[in-house]
């Protein structure tokens, strides 16, 4: 767990109610250690999350954005992980081509019974994401501020 | 050349509407120079003389099809179909919207015609300039194509305009000239289909490293000016509410909560880079395994960015992520709407 | 109108980059920048930016004076509510190279938000310390119709120096005091104008006007036809063919409609005023639900009665269209305001 030079990524995670918020609740009733920087998001499938959730996640200043889900066969909904992959499977694509870091959003499966997985990806992803840096590619407001300083008067 | 003779479509346009068999004819007729066209839209045989086929028919009809589900053209009992000329590259369109089920295959009467390129104004306003054509010619000539090229036909003769100079991208990567799917057909049926290649400046971009293609896109993002206009011109997009337009949410002081939970503003008005990031980027993304490269975005859109760059990335993927080609057949499902035990995933840990 | 100058000068080729460098000492500048393909006015940084060799920009004085992200307020989520006004610093800005046509777009614009009841301080701040050098356009481009709506290729109207570019150089022409002030600050740039000059400029001011490659209906009697033409079929003939973009409005040097909305993120908000468009459908929605433009047809026809009806009507008279050609030629449906206009002197001798 390391946040290098001062800057403690914010990260969202999308985990779906079933498999992965229940991974997370077993991460920390085991007292599984894992870096604090993510804020859970809880939703019912992984298929609810559309790409345009990690886009305003990002928008809204987050440095990087984690989705979990049940692994393949194991969606309570029997079909919405598969759902999940395949959209983001070509959304990945896209947010890379538009110049976002690869390490910036990243998917998993994670079981309900697979506490120490969840913070092994959560550790790994923060790693990854602290040597980036603050996200400021896609960020509402600094546009703005922009504008507003670009006002001063001389 | 095209074996489309206009003549020979103007009659079948005329027998179509004498046995009223459709309710409204969408042609093109020639627009503000020679150059440029729009949609015509007929309803008696008498009108007929306007329509034309020629090098200048570049707007893409196929949007007239989803104008027509929201403005009507015609009466509302009036459950004829419509009719509309077709060229090789739009018939993907009419396929798509019979996939997503916003119109039947009956409701459309397809004329199809034979289409060796249409002009870029963009392209040609440049080319007007370098060759110094009159503005005479620029009003009054009347494009025609010629070989494998185009020519501006005028009273004193021809002026010849290189291929290459003058039509729009696409067509220089043309797929195939005449429509797969037609009620008629005016010419001869083109039956090579030449698969689509992504474009090699996609290639080259995704070869870039993440701050590079940033600096590419942001630039392209900082100077979009919100107009819509892509979207509204799209061949698949149909939405009667945009998720990514706050200007089609209907949020009255008196709409009940439903409805606002319903319609989130995903994005505000200010049209600043990340703003307008996220509406171009959403946009791109809704139309993978949509999207058939009609191109119309990138030629509507009055700041000129870049946007095939982007539809032809998704449609690449789409591709080879999932071997799935849009507007192909009316019998595919859409592309997110299935999906496969064998769909990469390998990106997931 | 093409007024006479208060004084001319030549400004030599090679002294062309200084000059632009100078410009930006004296305030903020605001140029022609190459963006792929077309032009656009931006804030210049440096002079290397400012293309020399252009026809006309994608947008206008818009840009400059009536910006389409203007911030209004700022707020922070605080337990006491904080609100801080934000208001455009009255900095000297200076416009290199405005096009005659977007120069006279102010008039309308000014007739909008210079109100003696409520005056607009974000327009007027920005307007009142504008100075605007033009550029007289000897060779008007394809959709140019400035000289039938009262326009000229070197209509001096609203600007303060007019440059033309001739053979090794530009001609310099203060035409106000602001314009004669920027003379004598850059003084030392400029050589004495020959007769050569002088005649040549008249001989291309001249032949300009002649070059203008589109003619429209006088506009006074499109005026006159429009007042009983609200009922009539052409509106539906052309918006039927309408893709509702809003481009004709948004890149229009005469539209000013904006709309105010919030954009809050992290526990900080944003009064923001921006660009709307009467061509976007709900643009006219009411909170009761009605909208008294629900059709394509409808709001195709505000437009055209907007710049040729209602606008006279309130304002003496003007005419809100400068014959710049935008709106028919950045259509993606090539509507064309000329053949519009054209279907209205037709309707109207019909009635």
């Amino acid at each position: 767990m390391t946040q290098t030079e001062g800057h403690a990524p914010k990260v969202i995670a999308f985990l779906c109610n079933w498999c992965s918020y229940a991974g997370a609740d077993l991460a920390g009733t085991s007292r599984i250690q894992y870096p604090p920087n993510i804020r859970i998001i809880r939703v019912m499938c992984s298929a609810r999350v559309s790409p345009q959730f990690v886009l305003k996640a990002f928008l809204e200043g987050a440095d990087g954005v984690l989705l979990s889900g049940c692994h393949i066969g194991d969606c309570h909904y029997l079909k919405g992980n598969l759902s999940a992959r395949r959209k983001f499977a070509s959304f990945v694509n896209l947010l890379q081509y538009v110049g976002i870091e690869p390490q910036r959003f990243q998917m998993s499966w994670v079981s309900a019974s697979e506490g120490g997985k969840f913070a092994d990806v959560v550790t790994k992803f923060v790693n990854e994401l602290s040597g980036l840096g603050p996200q400021k590619k896609l960020v509402v407001g600094d546009r703005l501020d922009e504008i507003i300083s670009s006002e001063v008067p001389s | 050349m095209t074996t489309t003779d206009p003549n020979e479509l103007r009659n079948a346009i005329r027998a179509l509407l004498e046995s009223k068999k459709i309710r409204t004819f969408i042609g093109w007729e020639q627009g503000s120079n020679a150059f440029r066209s729009r949609p015509l839209f007929l309803r008696s045989p008498d009108e007929v003389g306007n329509e034309i086929f020629s090098p200048a028919c570049t707007p893409c009809l196929v949007r007239m099809i989803i104008e027509d589900l929201r403005y009507p053209l015609d009466k509302p009992d009036d459950k004829r179909p419509l009719g509309i000329a077709l060229r090789g590259c739009d018939d993907k369109g009419v396929i798509e919207l019979i996939k997503d089920r916003r119109i039947k295959r009956e409701e459309v009467m397809i004329v199809g015609v034979d289409c060796p390129g249409t002009v870029d104004w963009t392209k040609a306003k440049k080319l007007i300039k370098d060759r110094k054509i009159s503005t005479d010619d620029i009003v009054n000539g009347r494009l025609i194509w010629k070989d494998r090229g185009i020519a501006i036909a005028t009273p004193s003769g021809e002026i010849s305009l290189e291929r290459e100079k003058i039509l729009m991208s696409k067509c220089l990567d043309c797929e195939g000239h005449t429509p797969r799917i037609y009620d008629v057909l005016i010419g001869k049926e083109d039956t090579k289909r030449i698969p689509a290649e992504p474009p090699k400046e996609v290639r080259e971009l995704e070869a870039r490293s993440p701050d590079e293609k940033y600096e590419f896109w942001d630039d392209v993002f900082s100077r979009c000016i919100r107009c819509y206009a892509c979207r509204n011109i799209c061949t698949y997009c149909h939405c009667e509410e945009c998720a990514v337009d706050p200007t089609t949410l209907a949020i009255a002081a008196d709409s009940i909560a439903a409805d606002k939970a319903n319609r989130p503003e995903w994005v505000g008005r200010d049209s600043t880079d990340s703003s307008n990031g996220f509406y171009l980027i959403t946009r791109a993304y809704h139309g993978t395994g949509r999207c058939i490269s009609c191109e119309e975005c990138d030629r509507a859109c009055p700041m000129r960015l870049p946007l095939r760059l982007l539809n032809r990335k998704v449609r690449k993927d789409a591709k080879e992520l999932f071997d799935y080609d849009a507007g192909k057949s009316v019998e595919d499902k859409p592309l997110l709407s299935e999906t496969c035990d064998n769909d990469p995933g390998d990106f997931i840990w | 109108m093409v007024m006479k100058a208060l004084s001319q000068k030549f400004l030599p080729k090679a002294r062309l980059q200084e000059f632009k460098g100078k410009l930006l000492e004296l305030g903020e500048l605001f140029a022609p920048v190459q963006e792929g393909d077309v032009a656009a006015i931006r804030r210049i940084e440096s002079p290397g930016e400012i293309v020399d060799d252009f026809d006309q920009t994608q947008n206008n004085l818009r840009a400059v004076i009536e910006p389409q992200n203007e911030v209004i307020l700022t707020f922070k989520d605080t337990l006491k509510p904080s609100l801080t006004e934000q208001l455009p610093a009255e900095n000297k800005r200076i416009v290199l190279w405005c096009r005659p046509c977007d120069a006279r777009a102010l008039s309308p614009l000014d007739d909008n938000f210079d109100d003696a009841l409520l005056p607009d301080p974000y327009y007027l701040r920005r307007r009142k310390s504008t100075t605007i050098i033009g550029l007289g356009c000897e060779k008007p481009f394809p959709f140019c119709f400035c000289g039938s709506v009262g326009g000229n290729p070197f209509s001096t109207d609203n600007l303060d120096v007019m440059m033309t570019r001739i053979k090794d150089g530009y001609i310099f022409e203060p035409l106000t005091k602001r314009g004669k002030d920027l003379e004598a600050q850059l003084a030392s740039l400029f050589s004495e104008i020959t007769v050569e000059q002088k005649d040549f400029l008249l001989e291309i001011q001249g032949k300009s006007r002649t070059l203008l490659p589109r003619t429209a209906p006088n506009p006074e009697m499109v005026h006159a036809n429009l007042g009983k033409l609200f009922d009539s079929p052409l509106w539906k003939k052309w918006g039927d063919k309408c893709i509702g973009c809003g481009i004709c409005t948004l890149l229009c040097p005469t539209c000013w409609c904006f709309d105010i909305t919030d954009v809050e993120t992290r526990g900080k908000g944003y009064r923001i005023r921006t660009w709307d468009s009467c061509q976007f459908p709900l643009f006219t929605l009411h909170t009761s639900g009605h909208n008294p433009r629900p059709t394509k047809a409808s709001r195709v026809r505000q437009r055209v009665m907007h710049k040729y009806r209602y606008h006279p009507v309130n304002y003496a008279g003007r005419i809100a269209c400068v014959g710049c050609g935008r709106c028919t030629e950045l259509c993606p449906e090539d509507i064309d305001l000329i053949e519009i206009l054209n279907d209205i002197m037709k309707a109207g001798e019909q009635q």
